[in-house]
This record gives C-alpha cells, sequence and structure tokens, in this order.
C-alpha cells in the first residue's frame, strides 16, 4: 500500500513538473499537423468583425476605401490574411482601394498584399486595373502630419504613388481631395496607429475608421468601437478567419475560384493550441491538488 | 529647463487652439523632432558600431560581433548603392531573412505562453481560481469552440466587454493622472533626474 | 471668432433652412441645417456654392432625404474669411425641381479658442492646482502617507543581490520614445538605481530601443555615477542603443541576459508584445526581475514571470518613492484625491444615467460629449 502510493505520488509530482522542452515540443507538434495536413475551420463571424463587414457591403459601388499596412513581419500571419479578405471584399462590390504605410517594414508587405489580391482576381478571371482598381501610394514619413494632410489636402500629402505616377492624373485618386471622398480608412496594425488615426482622421476630419489588430492588441482598442470612434474592428486570427472564410466563399460562388486560405487554417492551429494549454493547465492543478492534500496529511 | 517650461506651456495650450497657425505650428514642432531624430540615429549607430569593435578587441562574442556589423554595413551599403526597389538584392535579403527571423522571435511567444500558463495557473486561493475559471471560459470562447458553444462565446464577450473594459479603463484612468502629475513635475522643473541632474 | 448665424424663413413652405460658421474648429467650414416643418415630397436636396465676387457656383452635395425632417450638411471646403452663398434646390421623387432657397452670405472662420474644452481645461487646471497645493503642503513639512509598494521596496534588495553575487544589473527603459511619459519615468528610475549600484560598485546594464532614449540615458547614468562620486566606475559601452526593431531588440536583451548572467533585471516603460520573451528568458536564467508599465495589455505578461510588478500608475509614483522628495511625493497624494474625485463624479453620473429618466430628468448625452468630455 505504502508503495503505491509513493509510486502514485511521484507520478503526480512529475506531471506538475513537466519540463519545458516536452512542454515546447508538444505544442509544435499540435500547431505543426493542421498546417501540414491543411485542416481548414468554418468560423462564424464575431460581432466586431461584422461590423466591419456590414458597413463594406453598404458602400456602394465606386466608393473608395483606404487600407494602412502599418505593421512589420512578425504580425503578418494575423493581419495579412484580414487585409487579403478585406481588399477581396471590396472588389467584387466594386469599390475602389488605396494602400498606404506609415511605417517602413510595412511598404514591402503592403505592396505584396495588394498585388497577391489583383493576381487572385486575374486568376479568377476578372483582372483589376491598377490606377483604376487600386493603387499603392506607398510609405510616407510623418506619422500624425500625414493623417491631417490627407484631411487637408491629399495630392499635397501624396503627390505620386509608389511607382511615381502622378495621383492628379490617375483615375483613383484624381477626383480625392480629401477624407471626404474617401468612404473608410481601415488601419492594420500591430502597434499604436489606430488611435493617431481616431484622433486625427475620426476626431478632426469626421473619417469613417475601422482597424485590424493583432489579438494582444485587441483589449486595447474595445473602448473605441462602443464610443463609435471605431466603425469596427478585426481582432486577431479568428476575426481573420471568419473574413477570410466569408470572402474564400463569395469568390467560389462567384467565380468559381477559390483562392489559398491562410488565416482559415491558421485558425485550426490556434485553436488545437488553445486546446493543450487548457489540457496542461488541468494537469498542472490535478498534480498541484495532490500534492496538497499529501502535504496536509 | 526654462526651455522645458516654455514649451511644455506651448504644447499643453496648443491642443485647445484650433487655429490654423496653431496647428501648423504644431506640424513644424513635429518635423523638428523628426530632424532631431535624424542626429540622434548617427550617434546610436556609433555607440554600436563601437561597443561590437571594443567587443572584437577583447575578444568576447567576437562572432556574434562580427555579424552584427557585417550585418550594418552589408544591409547600408546594399541600401546606398544598389537601391531598395522592389526587385533589389536589399528587398530579397529583407524578405527573405529579416522577415522570417522576426516572425521566428514573435512565435517564441506561443511557447512561452504556454509554459507559463502552465507555471502560473494553479488555483492557490480563491483569486487565482477564479483567474483560472475565467482564462478557460475567455480562451474557449473566442476560439472556433465558441461558434459551436454560443453560450460560450457570449460569457467570453460579456467578461471581455464589461468586468476587463472596467479594469482597463481604471488603470488607463490612474494612468492619465500619473502623465498629467509627472508632466507637470518636468515642466515646473521638479523631476529633473532625466536631465541627468 | 463667432461666425455669423443666420436664419433663412423657408421662402418655399415648410422648409426651414439655417447657414452658419462651424464654431471652435480651424475655420474652413460651414455647417447648413434644413428643418422640414411638415412632410413634403422631396426626396434630394443638391447643394451649390458661390463666392463672394464669383460669377459661377459649384456644386458642393447631393444629400438624399429619405424621408428624414432634419437634415445637417458640414461644407468643409470653404475659404476662411470669404462670404459664401448656398443654394438648395429641392428636387421630388419624380427628379422635378420643387424650389429653391437661398441664404445669405456666411463666412467661415478660424477660432483661437475651443469652447468645447473649457471643462477639460478647467478640470486639469484644478488638477494642477491640486498638485501644487499638495507640493507646498509638504514643503511646510507635513506628513504624508504613501501606501507601501513591494516592487519599490525589493528595488534595494535586488541591487544588493546583484553586489552579493558579483554579476551585474540590466535595466531595459522599454520601447517607446521620450515624448512616451512612461520613458521619462523609466529615466527617474534608472538615476536612482545607477546611484545606488555606484554606491555598491556594481556593473549595470542598458540597451537602449530607441536613438533619442539611448543619449538621454546615457548622460542620466554618467551624471548618476558622477553624482554617487564614481565617475570612474561609469562603462560607455555598458548603456548602448540595440537595435530600433521589436523583435531584434528582445532577442538581443534575451542574448545579454543569457551571456552576461544578469543577477536583476529591471524591465521599466512601455513594452509590447515582446514583454514576454523578455520576462520568460530572464526569469529562465534565475535572475530577480522588477517589472513596471502603463502598457495595460503587458501586465498580465509581467505579473506571471516577474517577481514584482509595478502597475500603471505606480511606474510614475516610483520616481518619487525612490527619491523620497517630499514635493514629488506629495504629487502622488494630488493623484490619488482626483482620482477619488473622478470616481465620486462617475458614480454619479451613472446614478443620473439609470434614475435619471423615471424621475424626469433627461440629459442630453450628445451635448455632454460635446461639452464635458471635448469629443
Amino acid at each position: 500500500m505504502a508503495n503505491n502510493e509513493k509510486k502514485t505520488t511521484t507520478f503526480l509530482e512529475k506531471i506538475g513538473q513537466i519540463p519545458r522542452f516536452w512542454i515546447y515540443l508538444g505544442l509544435l507538434v499540435i500547431l505543426m499537423l493542421p498546417l501540414i495536413l491543411r485542416i481548414k475551420a468554418k468560423p462564424r463571424m464575431g460581432m466586431e468583425t461584422k461590423m466591419v463587414y456590414d458597413f463594406i457591403d453598404s458602400l456602394p459601388p465606386g466608393s473608395v476605401i483606404m487600407l494602412s499596412f502599418t505593421y512589420g513581419p512578425s504580425a503578418r500571419p494575423e493581419l495579412e490574411p484580414m487585409a487579403l479578405a478585406i481588399m477581396r471584399h471590396a472588389y467584387m462590390r466594386g469599390i475602389r482601394v488605396m494602400g498606404m504605410t506609415l511605417s517602413v517594414e510595412g511598404t514591402g508587405l503592403g505592396l505584396e498584399a495588394m498585388t497577391r489580391v489583383a493576381k487572385e482576381f486575374e486568376e479568377a478571371g476578372y483582372p483589376l486595373t491598377y490606377g483604376e482598381d487600386w493603387v499603392y501610394l506607398g510609405y510616407k514619413t510623418g506619422w500624425a502630419m500625414v493623417i491631417r494632410g490627407i484631411g487637408g489636402d491629399f495630392h499635397e500629402t501624396f503627390p505620386r504613388d509608389y511607382y511615381g505616377n502622378d495621383t492628379r492624373k490617375m483615375a483613383l485618386t484624381r477626383d480625392i481631395q480629401n477624407y471626404d471622398d474617401i468612404a473608410l480608412v481601415i488601419d492594420f496594425a500591430s502597434g499604436g496607429s489606430p488611435g493617431s488615426w481616431i484622433t486625427y482622421a475620426y476626431q478632426q476630419f469626421d473619417q469613417k475608421v475601422a482597424a485590424g489588430v493583432t489579438a494582444v492588441m485587441g483589449a486595447d482598442w474595445q473602448p473605441y468601437i462602443r464610443t463609435g470612434q471605431l466603425v469596427g474592428m478585426l481582432n486577431g486570427m479568428k476575426a481573420a478567419a471568419d473574413y477570410e472564410a466569408k470572402t474564400i466563399e463569395m469568390m467560389e460562388k462567384r467565380f468559381g475560384y477559390t483562392p489559398k486560405p491562410y488565416a482559415t487554417v491558421g485558425i485550426v492551429s490556434v485553436t488545437w493550441a488553445q486546446i493543450y494549454l487548457i489540457i496542461l493547465i488541468i494537469i498542472g492543478n490535478i498534480s498541484f491538488f495532490a500534492l496538497r492534500r499529501r502535504r496536509r496529511r | 529647463m526654462i526651455l522645458v517650461f516654455v514649451m511644455g506651456i506651448i504644447g499643453f495650450s496648443l491642443y485647445f487652439i484650433p487655429h490654423p497657425a496653431a496647428r501648423q505650428f504644431e506640424n513644424t514642432l513635429s518635423q523638428w523632432s523628426i530632424a532631431i531624430g535624424s542626429f540622434a540615429i548617427f550617434l546610436a549607430i556609433t555607440s554600436l558600431i563601437r561597443r561590437y569593435i571594443n567587443n572584437i578587441k577583447r575578444g568576447k562574442d567576437v562572432f556574434y560581433s562580427i555579424v552584427a556589423l557585417v550585418a550594418l554595413f552589408g544591409m547600408a551599403g546594399l541600401g546606398l548603392f544598389a537601391g531598395i526597389d522592389e526587385k533589389s538584392l536589399f528587398q530579397k535579403i529583407f524578405i527573405n531573412v529579416n522577415v522570417p527571423l522576426d516572425a521566428t522571435m514573435f512565435s517564441l511567444l506561443a511557447f512561452y505562453v504556454t509554459s507559463a500558463a502552465y507555471r502560473a495557473f494553479r488555483a492557490r486561493n480563491v483569486e487565482a481560481t477564479l483567474l483560472l475559471v475565467t482564462a478557460v471560459v475567455v480562451i474557449l470562447g473566442i476560439s472556433t469552440i465558441g461558434d459551436t458553444q454560443v453560450w460560450l462565446r457570449k460569457t467570453a464577450e460579456w467578461i471581455m466587454n464589461v468586468p476587463n473594459l472596467a479594469q482597463k479603463r481604471g488603470i488607463l484612468i490612474g494612468v492619465g493622472l500619473g502623465v498629467i502629475a509627472t508632466s507637470v513635475k518636468i515642466i515646473l522643473g521638479i523631476e529633473r533626474n532625466w536631465m541627468g541632474g | 471668432m463667432i461666425g455669423l448665424v443666420l436664419s433663412v424663413l423657408l421662402s418655399l413652405n415648410g422648409v426651414e433652412v439655417q447657414a452658419r460658421d462651424v464654431p471652435d474648429d480651424q475655420g474652413g467650414a460651414v455647417e447648413l441645417r434644413v428643418n422640414f416643418s411638415r412632410p413634403l415630397d422631396i426626396s434630394k436636396i443638391l447643394i451649390y456654392r458661390v463666392a463672394n465676387g464669383d460669377t459661377v457656383s459649384k456644386k458642393v452635395a447631393e444629400l438624399d432625404v429619405n424621408g428624414q425632417t432634419k437634415i445637417k450638411y458640414i461644407d468643409k471646403h470653404v475659404k476662411n474669411g470669404v462670404p459664401v452663398q448656398y443654394t438648395l434646390f429641392l428636387i421630388s421623387q419624380l427628379g422635378d425641381t420643387l424650389g429653391t432657397v437661398r441664404t445669405q452670405m456666411v463666412e467661415a472662420k478660424p477660432s483661437i479658442f475651443n469652447k468645447r474644452k473649457t471643462f477639460l481645461l478647467l478640470a486639469v487646471l484644478s488638477y494642477i492646482a491640486l498638485l501644487i497645493y499638495f507640493m507646498s503642503q509638504a514643503r511646510r513639512g507635513r506628513e504624508l502617507y504613501l501606501r507601501p509598494i513591494a516592487g519599490l521596496i525589493e528595488v534595494d534588495n535586488a541591487i544588493g543581490r546583484a553586489t552579493e553575487m558579483g554579476r551585474p544589473i540590466l535595466f531595459s527603459p522599454g520601447l517607446s520614445t521620450i515624448s512616451d511619459v512612461a520613458t521619462i519615468a523609466a529615466l527617474n528610475i534608472l538615476a536612482y538605481i545607477t546611484r545606488k549600484v555606484a554606491a555598491y560598485e556594481t556593473r549595470i546594464i542598458v540597451p537602449v530601443y530607441d536613438p533619442i532614449v539611448y543619449t538621454i540615458a546615457q548622460e542620466v547614468v554618467k551624471d548618476a555615477y558622477t553624482a554617487a562620486g564614481r565617475p570612474d566606475l561609469y562603462r560607455a559601452e555598458d548603456v548602448f542603443f540595440l537595435t530600433s526593431r521589436q523583435f531584434a531588440y528582445a532577442a538581443g536583451v534575451s542574448g545579454i541576459m543569457v551571456r552576461e548572467k544578469t543577477a536583476a533585471n529591471f524591465f521599466m516603460g512601455y513594452f509590447f508584445a515582446e514583454s514576454l520573451i523578455l520576462a520568460e528568458t530572464g526569469a529562465s536564467t534565475g535572475a530577480i526581475q522588477i517589472a513596471g508599465t502603463d502598457a495595460v495589455t503587458q501586465l498580465p505578461f509581467f505579473i506571471t514571470a516577474c517577481d514584482y510588478t509595478l502597475m500603471g500608475e505606480e511606474l510614475y509614483a516610483a520616481g518619487a518613492y525612490l527619491a523620497k522628495d517630499p514635493r514629488l511625493t506629495a504629487t502622488i497624494k494630488g493623484q490619488d484625491v482626483m482620482k477619488a474625485t473622478l470616481a465620486t463624479l462617475l458614480l454619479l453620473i451613472t446614478l443620473i444615467a439609470f434614475i435619471g429618466p423615471k424621475l424626469g430628468l433627461h440629459i442630453n448625452w450628445e451635448t455632454f460629449k460635446a461639452y464635458i468630455v471635448g469629443l
């Protein structure tokens, strides 16, 4: 009896002190499996994501939206799928898209995202025309000055696009004077830039602003949705998966073309990892209670 | 200190003055700070180079120091002489080396969160138990599992939108008051540690 | 400046139009308000503007009525100081022009003071007056009680531990710029720690994220060593700019913690997602860790992985705590009084919002937001 008791306790002790190596290895396997097996999720759109979706859906064809790619490579897996999904939605509604960035890191990433969606639509048999359907303005230094500058005079703030074309001559941008001609600004950010857009674009120019943020930063921006300062928010990979699933479904129905999924595969990894985490927590607590009981005896 | 006082009062006043002249002055100040920042970068990079050269001379972390210096001068040289456009070698190295490295470091967070949660989430007392239960509900609620269990998602949303938001706002109010107090101390010259004196 | 407020009674029955300069702005905007006092068959309103001296009017807007009885439109493209006149064409459902309304001349003017922020200004000035009052009380020698903050009490112990172990201390002032008050608060703490470190002859390593913060941190550390009477101990290479990239900084600091085997780590300032990487790596080396940040989203990570954490305003109070200067500690008292005042006000407003309507008290929350909050 005494020996059995000692063995049980030792086992319970061990499961409460699993070495980091095994925890990390287990997590690695859990994360990799869905990606290797390409298991996709079918998520349902959350409330805040739906607010952004509904707003874009309500815009008349021909409207212009502006995307700000203010993120770096580290936040790319979470934020790029959001941007891709929103662009797909916009193009399918006949809405034109301008891209820009306030951070140096976002320059290449923003261009890559916009180019990727343009290529998807070309493969789907619905080619987009640069300068008419989409324009990439590139990076502009100055942060708050740039945001205020767009509200004052768009052409003075962005006289040329990323490729050096005159914005006064391109079909998409020639009629843009300021925020009055931009239906929505969506800031994809891994930092504090949504605050700048709210402070300068929304407060000073009544510009509608939405945000796409990493899950860690999501909690920071929720108060702004309740006050109406943000139209809506895409919060983390779940929101990216929600929006991506919807737009992939739309493209399949309309063009018979399926874009490559990113977030809908990634969210499965995230979900499995979350379940793994909860299992570890439960194991840790079982060990904790068992040890506490032994000590009390 | 007089400069700090004057600029502090001006900066404070600008918030309440919507006149275009004030906005223009604010833009000018922003441009000045960008210019000052540019000077500071030179000093900062000089310190960086000096540190790594000293490391090499002392035989400490020689390999890492050489890698750092080669990366610094290599990328700067590539950018200056071979351009930074889409198809340049600079962009290729950035996209194929820098981007994956950044993503790798960010990915470490997943592992660290797991080990930290495994270690920290123990029901030691009532508060810890409450924390544990809340964490589990929120983790499940905001994931795809919450899509199938609506009650879980609604509970998670309630937790995020009500108690979580309340405490955040409370902390933000405290932080805001602390920021004003610290700013007043700096503007009035009472707090001078940051000046080095 | 107060713009002209004009009211034009409709020459067309049932429609009232007002045109005025938008108050409390930087100018360049005129507000048009259209009120329908009775239902009319109007589907659209076309708005044309002509500037004084011009002969050609310009179409500025086309508004859908959609059954609304009150429509507001702000024209944001008006030149300051140039009188303009608006002509409104009222279009029926069938596309016919039912009539036109013309406003009198109105001029857009910039304001010098935003009156909507008056309450905010008064509130801030009152708070500043409160702080100055408590500072003057402290100067007169009045004792002010402050609750103990565990993290700050342990700062000396952490430095002592590092000294005994013969290992260096690491101090990270965060990843924000000097314009962030959290960074300034961090530098204040750095000054205190460096003076202590100089007295104990322990080494302190300060990797910095921002170039401007680096130049200031260097001065702070150098002067702290001088103030402690040990300028000979100052090592310029120990205060250095590391990188301005978030995860490269995390990787660099983690490497320093592991290679230098720091005995005490201080993370003070504003941090982003890399906070857990820093804290976990430091925990794995067995160092004692004290963190302080006002980044609410990073607090859980620091609380989990660090021994002590200063939360939010405790970071700002830390400089005063450690300096033990009565004038500085007095401001903490002022903060607490203001917090209590705000909490009381919030409670009152919440009660009014709930009970008010039942007592027949109706608050115009839009006006409240505009004039009290300044939004």
